[in-house]
């Protein structure tokens, strides 16, 4: 069929079956937008800012596992979406980015909103290409969705120049695609699966660590039949809550600088560490040399860089985990380990009582006035919206969430881990909404990140999406200056959120403060969104069951104590069995 | 320790980059690198990198995970060819 290279890209994304894309136009993507002009079998969703749109078909993908397709022009068009593309690749994400690219005679003229887009999205993309000639368009296209979503997935951008979709070819989407030297589902070693299995056996003090791979490779369900046999406890890491029910009896909790004190304490303790999915990042171990120090480790991963690389690991399974599990599941016989079982449920019940104990004697002397603590928030958000897909934005909001949030399945949480990125929750959510728009969902955010891509709120009033957005404001970057505060001599270097008019802006602990901060519910009525402010959890309960019964996108900004801690901590170059709980080593 | 990797890659823009970028992101300079078709659309890449064997083996896995790249041979280099 005699086609523009505009058609044939529309073509490619229905024969992908893609239905929702993100985007932003501009001038090197105007053939591209004309031919969507007419599709009614794929929307557009059309974001207030590049990294918006990137991370919005971020969120899509977490949510759902396809593919997210984003478009936006060439210059800042796609230099904007460089945050995006790092955070998918940090978090092995399918992408595949349409960027615009100047005519081909301008290339490398400096033209008007030219730029290097190849060489600037090398290094935070799976994979790139420029289409130089029209006749590639196809097989290109079919080759950077295979990429995209095949073994460990991650976002690929296609440079496009204006001319390639103006000129027409009588050509077909390509059925099939091979890349040579490609492979991507490494075939298992029987050898290396059956190592494990016997490892496993021999134990008498396993521990499983499951990771952000377990959701993507949809491996949650086989896991939980492999523990039906194996009664072996688990602990996360951030990317892989979710996987197994917050609430069963093997889950331990995350890990890391901010895990649980049973989590990272069976680490410390146990002799085999079976690591599924996971790349043994810094915030989850912390000092490496101190990690796990009685275990073997073996580690499953389909990518063979991501094992070994920052722990040392006894036994290697190169594999996708489906594949893994299916062979260790047809040999899997039953195994307890009821004195370990035993211990790491005293490790829970220490925990718990020592939180108690913390709780009752309090943080630090009493409050100018009793606001509700982030727990207390987040616990009634959630008997607000119990069945949601959460989304956090980086920092206090993120791991505050992460502690105290409950999932019952996976894709139903989402965070940017590997690069942490402020400003991707409200636009994730979009996405991950536009995916399922049944489910409520709900953004965690703090008062810095959400106005890292706030005019977001646009997007959600054009396109009627409701979702619900609660800050927890401290007029502060709170983890930044949680980080002052325990390791920069309390001096609080630019972290303060508030109004400076009359203020010298040298704010230290405890320092009262009476200037203003931002009126979130006054921001979200501009945009025709829906405002409240809470101070109190009465109130809170209110705007939640308001929020419910509106279908308009609704922000909840609520106070919370201006110095409140994330805790437990690991401190920088300490290891996860050095924790503190308020000041406190447990 | 010099090790050299050579390296069937195909011959698409941006191979080369991609190679270098890898190997500037690990922090490694080159002390050789050439270039060759030896069949249409794929080249033989030689490299000669100083690096211990651990970062070796990491650059090999990197270089075998590119996609675009068919196969990578690594071996000690006695001297830079």
């Amino acid at each position: 069929m005699n086609r523009s290279g505009a058609e044939m890209i529309l073509t490619a994304l229905r024969k992908e079956g893609i239905d929702t894309l993100f985007g932003y136009p501009g001038g090197a993507v105007i053939p591209l937008f004309d031919v969507l002009y007419d599709a009614r079998d794929v929307r557009l969703i059309m974001t207030r800012h590049e990294q918006a749109a990137v991370h919005a078909a971020d969120g899509y993908a977490r949510a759902t596992g396809k593919t997210g397709v984003c478009i936006v022009t060439s210059g800042p068009g796609a230099t904007n979406t460089i945050t995006g593309l790092a955070t998918a690749r940090m978090d092995s994400v399918p992408l595949v980015l349409i960027s615009g690219q100047v005519t081909r005679s301008l290339l490398g003229n400096d033209a008007f909103q030219e730029v290097d887009t190849l060489g600037i999205t090398q290094p935070v993309t799976k994979h790139n290409f420029m289409v130089s000639e029209r006749r590639d368009l196809p097989r290109i296209m079919k080759e950077a969705f295979y990429i995209a979503s095949s073994g460990r997935p991650g976002p690929v951008v296609v440079d496009i120049p204006k001319d390639v979709q103006t000129e027409f070819l009588d050509d077909e989407y390509p059925e099939s695609v091979s890349i040579r030297g490609y492979q991507p589902e490494p075939e298992v070693s029987p050898a290396a699966v059956q190592t494990l299995i016997e490892a496993v056996g021999k134990a008498r003090k396993p521990l499983f660590f499951i990771g952000g791979g377990m959701v993507i490779s949809e491996a949650s369900e086989m896991f939980l039949h492999l523990l039906e046999c194996w009664d072996v406890p688990c602990v996360t890491s951030l990317m892989g809550i979710g996987v197994l029910d917050s609430r069963h009896p093997l889950n331990l909790g995350m890990i890391g600088m901010h895990g649980s004190i049973a989590a990272n304490k069976a680490v410390s303790e146990c002799d085999l560490l079976i690591a599924l999915g996971v790349r043994f990042a810094d915030r989850s171990t912390g000092n490496t040399a101190r990690f796990a120090p009685k275990a073997r480790i073996a580690q499953v991963d389909i990518d063979p860089t991501s094992i070994g690389k920052n722990v040392r690991v006894d036994i290697p399974v190169v594999g996708s985990l489906r594949s893994v599990l299916g062979m260790i599941l047809e040999k899997a016989d039953r195994l307890e380990y009821n004195d370990w079982l035993e211990e790491t449920r005293r490790f829970v019940a220490d925990e718990h009582q020592l939180k108690q104990e913390m709780s009752r004697k309090g943080t630090r002397g009493p409050a100018s006035e009793s606001l509700p603590s982030p727990q207390e928030i987040l616990r009634i958000v959630q008997d607000s919206f119990p069945e949601a897909v959460y989304v956090t934005e980086v920092g206090q909001n993120q791991m505050w969430a992460a502690q105290n949030l409950r999932f019952s399945r996976p894709r139903r949480w989402l965070t940017s881990g590997g690069l942490g990125t402020m400003g991707y929750g409200l636009p994730a959510a979009i996405g991950a909404k536009a995916a399922h728009p049944d489910l409520p969902t709900v953004v965690i955010a703090g008062d810095g990140s959400i106005q890292m891509n706030i005019q977001e709120l646009a997007t959600l009033v054009q396109e009627q999406i409701p979702l619900v957005v609660v800050i927890l404001n401290n007029g502060y970057l709170g983890m930044v200056r949680q980080w002052q505060e325990l390791f920069a001599g309390g001096r609080y270097a630019s972290t303060c959120l508030h109004h400076a008019q009359g203020c010298e802006r040298k704010c230290r602990p405890g320092m009262p403060c009476a200037q203003p901060g931002l009126d979130f519910a006054a921001i979200a009525r501009a945009y025709g969104a829906e405002g409240f402010s809470v101070r109190n959890l009465a109130d809170l309960k209110t705007a939640c069951e308001r929020a419910r019964a509106s279908n308009r996108p609704v922000i909840i900004d609520c106070a919370i104590d201006r110095e409140a801690n994330v805790w437990p901590i690991v401190a920088p170059g300490k290891g996860i069995d050095q924790m503190e709980y308020q000041g406190v080593s447990v | 320790m010099k090790y050299r990797f050579d390296v069937l890659a195909a011959n698409h823009t941006g191979t080369l980059s991609r190679i270098a970028r890898m190997l500037e992101s690990r922090n490694h300079t080159l002390l050789n690198l050439q270039s060759t078709i030896v069949e249409d659309d794929v080249s033989r890449i030689r490299l000669v990198v100083v690096a211990s064997p651990q970062s070796a083996e990491k650059i090999r896995l990197s270089l075998h995970r590119m996609i675009g790249v068919i196969e990578v041979r690594m071996q000690e280099a006695l001297e830079a060819v």
